[in-house]
């Protein structure tokens, strides 16, 4: 029943995935705000993930590296989405700091990954990209309450990614810290498959945020 | 087994909704919290124009009030002067024997005494010291003297409640805004029969000009630059002005201008 819990939520999430890439491609040298435009990389990363991972899970075909080929995906998208967050902050103050942190903290991600097996699921190099994507995100919510301008939050491209990524990030990052701190006691298969149904969910509602965000990009 | 199965997906849906609600009410939160933030940053905006709009038409008062006492001045000194010394002279003619030269002489008199009774009027009317120290109702006073005067108006000034002395800038200002609408009514308003209403309370000075002229489409109209002013004006003294005005029925100005510092006249 787990497993199928989690196949369901999994499915949803690939179309989510499948629907923002579709997005995305309908977007691309069609909005106004060039940065959007630029997803169409980070929604293709996460369509190459989500292929190799739906042939795996359905027993299409086993795929020996599939999570080293998702850490890789993961040390992508931290990459495009923290620098999509800097370059989109709405006030460009401390950008080189904010720069100076995303790639301080790509070598603790990099070094995780190289020094653990790759073959598994990294959840610390996970935990650090989603405390750096949140502290942007926070950083994004503080310098547009600090100086409000006549921004239409609900039209605005940036602030439904943001939004995306940080509902992803306060439902993935608690996940990820109890995978890391509680990696040695027993789980039992259905806890197992619970826990992991989470990412997906999380996931999914990251990506129905991209796709309001590429809406919102179009209609502009 | 299939029981619990089934408690796990419940929970795990309930989990998820919850999460969503939990998201949902979030986005909400911050587009609402945005918006507030937003309208007060336009207000704060607002006021911090009309501050600044209040200020430099201050100044501007200022500076027009500078150029009127430069100008008083200037009739009072020097063109006074040398009308009075003009007068002087004629006067001291005595040798005429022709009664055509003396009619004229007479005559030349006359329209110097005229002419220096005007000068000294406009010059008190644009005078800020005269305004200030006689206070505005003498002056409106004086205007409606003169206006009278000329046999094309009937203008009656009616003062209801405990007249106050107001602060010199508020009465000189208060004068400048009759002064303008007056000047409106002669020039645009075909009017016969002008009143001036000035009513005092305890908190508030009202003053309503009348006319029974042509009158405006206020809807149809743009308001003149001396509309305009009027209500600049009156802002500028913490003040409103309304205007009222149909076709045919003549206009009405009413000013409302709060009073702080009261002096009993």
């Amino acid at each position: 029943m787990g497993v199928k819990i989690f196949l369901l939520f999994f499915d949803v999430q690939c179309f989510a995935i499948l629907l923002a890439f579709i997005s995305s491609l309908l977007i691309f040298r069609n909005s106004k705000d060039k940065k959007v435009e630029l997803f169409i990389l980070y929604t293709s990363i996460a369509m190459i993930d989500m292929v190799f991972y739906f042939i795996d899970i359905h027993g299409l075909y086993h795929i020996k590296n599939l999570a080293s080929i998702n850490n890789y995906c993961m040390i992508l998208s931290y990459l495009f989405l923290s620098l999509f967050l800097i370059y989109s902050m709405p006030d460009k103050n401390g950008k080189k700091y904010f720069l100076l942190l995303v790639f301080f903290c790509l070598t603790f991600i990099l070094e995780s990954n190289f020094s653990n097996n790759p073959r598994i699921h990294n959840s610390t190099a996970f935990s650090i990209n989603y405390f750096v994507l949140l502290f942007l995100c926070i950083t994004y919510f503080y310098k547009i309450f600090s100086n409000p301008s006549d921004l239409d939050l609900m039209r605005e491209p940036v602030f439904w990614v943001v939004i995306g990524v940080l509902a992803n990030c306060m439902i993935c990052l608690p996940m990820n810290i109890f995978l890391v701190f509680f990696k040695n006691i027993p789980k039992t298969m259905i806890l197992k498959n619970i826990l992991n149904s989470i990412f997906p969910f999380g996931y999914t509602l990251m990506y129905m945020c991209f796709v309001k965000s590429f809406l919102c990009s179009k209609s502009q | 087994m299939f029981k619990e199965s089934i408690n796990h997906l419940v929970y795990f849906i309930l989990f998820s909704s919850l999460l969503m609600i939990v998201v949902a009410l979030f986005v909400a939160y911050v587009i609402h919290s945005y918006k507030q933030k937003q309208m007060n940053n336009l207000k704060n905006l607002n006021e911090l124009k009309s501050l600044h709009e209040n200020q430099l038409l201050k100044a501007q008062i200022q500076v027009q009030e500078q150029t009127f006492e430069h100008i008083s001045n200037e009739i009072h000194d020097n063109i006074g002067q040398k009308l009075s010394l003009a007068k002087l002279h004629l006067n001291s003619i005595d040798s005429i024997d022709n009664l055509y030269h003396k009619e004229l002489l007479i005559d030349a008199i006359r329209i110097i005494t005229e002419s220096l009774n005007d000068l000294r009027d406009l010059s008190r009317s644009m005078s800020f010291d005269f305004i200030s120290n006689n206070g505005f109702i003498k002056a409106i006073e004086n205007d409606i003297n003169q206006m009278n005067k000329s046999g094309h108006y009937n203008i009656k000034l009616t003062i209801t409640g405990d007249p106050v002395f107001l602060e010199a800038q508020l009465e000189v200002v208060l004068y400048r805004i009759t002064q303008e609408v007056l000047s409106n009514i002669l020039k645009h308003a075909d009017a016969t029969k002008v009143s001036i209403q000035l009513h005092y309370t305890t908190r508030e000075l009202n003053l309503e000009i009348t006319d029974n002229g042509c009158g405006f489409d206020i809807n149809t109209n743009e308001k003149g630059n001396g509309l305009h002013n009027i209500q600049k004006r009156a802002q500028s003294l913490n003040g409103e002005a309304f205007i009222t005005s149909k076709l045919g029925t003549g206009t009405t100005i009413t000013i409302k201008i709060p009073i702080y510092d009261r002096k009993t006249v």
